[in-house]
């Protein structure tokens, strides 16, 4: 069920109700049949994947707690196995299988493994992320472990973040289904809010900026040099607006039932640094890395060349997180360059003058748009058509709508200025909330593109 | 109290619309009602004009549904019916009802019209006439020969409708499409995924249609199309305006790699599936009693308006011609083709023909009728 369609308005109303109407011992099981129900909208027997894991990592935790010594480390690999089990077998198989069979081509060896025939379950890798924070927290001592089979369920399943995140962590969210949520009218107004804001983002921004994106990296040939840069800088409007909006929508819809999820995105592009763009773009996902990855392979409490090859290896991993191909391997891979070459300015030139920050804010945006290329486009050839493309030197105007464009670039500047009032705004006056809702409803309907497009980190 | 009563309320109704919007009886009814209104504020105008102006909503488009009467002014057919007529079709032949075919088919009586999937109130069993020349015209649209005769299950599924009562018809087998091999390839996955995710679409569209899909919600849409269109030159994606701006065309239509598309090409092994498929129907209602089983592909509307938007596959001409495919067609598409002006024959906002295409495939079809009648 995609968050901007009327299937989902529909199921929102009906779950919102029935949890406050529902006496809150019955709660958790509301949830946890609509989280179903939300999951199954899209590919119902995947549920069965999602099951296998909550049953073993349910009881992977109960033994972690039990066991004392190597015991508990034996489970927490169980359980890691488990998980990342599932993802290789549902989303990394093909792509060794294709890896293996150019390789074994190349010796002129025929591959007789056979491919699956399967599409990845949505929403794979941020619910196995969310599901393994459980066993390491557990392991670790942090949380204690969860003996209500269905409330541990819920916390993989809760269907607000089920399919794209926020990656929650156990302490924030699992003592919540626990807790009795009282309908709030601030916290309603304030979700509601939210929500429209990231269906704005979605429906209005990210899905009018695809319209343009999508043509040009369809068919790079058919653009020149202006063309190109437009579709770079508006795909990074795009995946942010995209990915953001889903994250607003998904906070929106969990806290006005009371839950409190995880901010995912804090500005992201006004960043100075690569470092600091990780801070705050995808946050749920890069403290993980930090939280489970970083910090165990020794964080930077080790030499700094290890230091470094600690940031690379975690650049690497998400980016192959992210999807099975090379391309999103090289993505993280330029990450990793890009934050390890910042340290070591600031460690070797450390007098350089300092810049103004438009310069700093401007460079980390350009290198983050061209390694989003990477990231957009599913194959190196393609990427490297793009490039092609951009510096083809011709800088004829070709194959975009003027009119289009400048309309993008004033979504744009109401994007900016009101993600920075917003956060300077808690407090809504009845009259202001119901007019900024009738507000949302008709700049929605009027300026945005109902085309079914789904959200771009739902592959993931 | 009170807020639950409330809370229930709301949530019912929700639930209500939501279990509606799945159930294709209740959306069945439900359309049919809201396209048969008169309300000013909750008809819908879906029918009243072209299915592709119900899509894009410009303005421009906006033409009346005119009667197809005029083009089919034939002499009254007074002559003794020598031939049942069985038709097997989609909306092109939409207009075609057995009162319509008494005055316009020669020699011919139509039994009966059936739409897989839409047509109500088919007899379970039907009764071959002995005496009859019997006649089984089976009308396909161009755009689904690739997804019903290539991706053959569709096929079994979409042509297993005439059950031919055995105690009264001098007919044997009349499970074969349920028992016979005709289905060949499984369709892979990735299919039945986009089906399951078209499932849901059409859920998403069944809810708009009960919120949405009145009269007075018109002039909105209009005015959101109208001002993409003239802003931004953008029409709805499943719209593809022609070249001079003059006609619309279903986008799946023109997409070099669509499914529906007259643009992506077919390889050889394709033709020979829609063929041999073609052959194995054709076979199998012979089989059960059909004197005559003639195709009639029905070209898209822009094979025939603007075939030069890319380079056309050539479909209809590969299959009608194949040396393999054993029966008649009655070939519009030479027709069409051929006359002088032929983006007459199609409606500007429609996918389908207008009066004087549907008038022009009649006489083609007639010539046919003739030829067996007076055999």
């Amino acid at each position: 069920m995609l968050f901007n369609s009327l299937q989902f308005l529909l199921f929102f109303i009906a779950v919102t109700s029935l949890f406050f109407a529902f006496p809150h011992k019955a709660r958790w099981a509301l949830l946890l049949t609509a989280s179903c129900i939300f999951y199954m909208a899209f590919v119902p027997v995947y549920i069965l994947i999602l099951g296998f894991t909550i049953v073993i990592d349910y009881i992977a935790g109960i033994q972690i707690e039990k066991a004392t010594g190597k015991k508990r480390k034996q489970f927490l690999i169980l359980s890691l196995i488990a998980n990342i089990g599932v993802l290789a077998v549902f989303k990394y198989y093909n792509f060794f299988n294709d890896n293996l069979t150019a390789g074994l081509q190349y010796w002129g060896i025929e591959n007789h493994v056979p491919y699956l025939k399967i599409l990845l379950p949505i929403g794979l890798s941020f619910h196995t992320f969310q599901a393994m924070s459980y066993t390491f927290e557990v392991y670790r001592g942090n949380q204690k472990v969860e003996r209500h089979f269905g409330i541990y369920a819920l916390y993989v399943m809760f269907y607000p973040q089920l399919v794209a995140g926020p990656i929650e962590r156990p302490q924030n969210i699992l003592h919540q289904f626990h807790e009795k949520q009282e309908w709030n009218y601030e916290r309603f107004k304030s979700g509601i809010l939210l929500i429209f804001w990231g269906l704005f983002k979605k429906i209005v921004i990210a899905d009018r900026l695809a319209l343009i994106v999508d043509s040009v990296y369809n068919n790079p040939d058919n653009y020149t040099t202006p063309s190109i840069i437009i579709a770079i800088v508006f795909f990074s409007i795009q995946i942010y607006c995209d990915f953001s909006g889903y994250s607003d929508i998904a906070i929106g819809t969990a806290r006005v039932m009371g839950f409190k999820l995880m901010e995912n995105f804090s500005t992201p592009y006004f960043s100075k640094s690569i470092g600091e763009f990780w801070k705050r773009w995808h946050i749920s996902l890069s403290s993980w890395f930090k939280d489970y990855l970083y910090i165990p392979l020794g964080g930077n409490k080790v030499s700094k060349l290890k230091m470094y090859r600690n940031i690379i290896i975690v650049f690497l991993v998400s980016g192959f997180w992210h999807g099975a191909s090379w391309n999103f391997v090289i993505w993280g891979g330029l990450h990793a360059i890009f934050q390890v070459v910042g340290l070591l300015k600031k460690r070797y030139m450390p007098n350089l003058p300092k810049m103004p920050a438009l310069v700093d804010i401007s460079s980390v945006f350009v290198l983050v748009s061209l390694a989003w290329i990477f990231f957009r486009i599913p194959t190196f050839n393609g990427a490297i058509d793009v490039f092609k493309g951009l510096f083809s030197g011709n800088w004829q105007p070709k194959g975009v709508n003027l009119n289009e464009i400048i309309y993008c670039i004033l979504l744009i500047i109401v994007l900016n200025i009101s993600e920075f009032f917003m956060s300077k705004r808690n407090n809504y006056t009845v009259q202001y909330f119901y007019l900024k809702v009738l507000f949302f409803i008709i700049v929605i309907y009027c300026l945005g593109i109902f085309s079914e497009n789904q959200f771009i980190y739902f592959q993931f | 109290m009170f807020k639950k009563i409330i809370l229930y309320t709301v949530a019912s109704i929700s639930i209500f619309i939501f279990l509606l919007a799945g159930h294709p009886k209740f959306m069945s009814f439900f359309v049919n009602h809201l396209h048969a209104s008169k309300s000013k504020y909750f008809g819908s105008d879906k029918n009243n004009f072209g299915d592709l102006y119900a899509i894009s909503y410009l303005k421009d488009f906006k033409f009346k549904n005119e009667s197809f009467a005029p083009d089919l002014k034939r002499q009254p057919d007074t002559t003794t019916k020598e031939i049942d007529l069985w038709v097997i079709g989609d909306s092109f032949l939409g207009n075609l009802t057995p009162a319509m075919g008494d005055s316009i088919l020669y020699k011919t009586k139509l039994q009966y019209y059936y739409f897989p999937g839409i047509s109500m109130g088919i007899p379970k069993k039907i009764v071959l006439n002995s005496k009859k020349k019997k006649v089984l015209l089976i009308e396909r649209t161009e755009r689904f020969l690739r997804i019903d005769f290539v991706k053959n299950k569709y096929a079994a599924n979409n042509l297993k409708f005439f059950d031919i009562d055995t105690n009264k018809a001098h007919v044997a087998d009349t499970n074969f499409l349920l028992t016979n091999e005709i289905v060949k390839n499984e369709s892979n996955f990735l299919d039945n995924f986009k089906l399951k995710f078209k499932g849901a679409s059409i859920t998403n569209q069944n809810i708009e249609t009960i919120l949405f899909g009145y009269r007075m919600f018109t002039p909105l849409k209009e005015m959101k199309a109208g001002l993409n269109y003239q802003l931004f030159d953008r029409v709805n994606d499943l719209i593809y305006l022609s070249t001079d701006r003059k006609n619309l065309f279903f986008y799946e239509t023109i997409e070099p790699k669509g499914m529906l598309s007259a643009y992506n090409p077919f390889k050889t092994e394709e033709i020979d599936s829609i063929v041999s498929n073609l052959n194995f129907i054709g076979d199998s209602y012979k089989k059960l009693g059909f004197d005559e089983v003639v195709f009639s592909i029905v070209p898209n509307a822009v094979t025939i308006v603007e075939p030069t938007i890319g380079i056309y596959n050539d479909v209809i001409n590969k299959v009608q011609n194949d040396k393999n495919f054993r029966y008649q067609s009655i070939d519009i598409y030479s027709v069409f083709k051929n006359a002088p002006n032929r983006k007459s024959f199609y409606k500007n906002a429609d996918t389908h023909w207008n009066g004087k295409g549907f008038a022009k495939w009649v006489d083609v079809l007639n010539i046919y009728l003739q030829k067996i009648a007076d055999k």
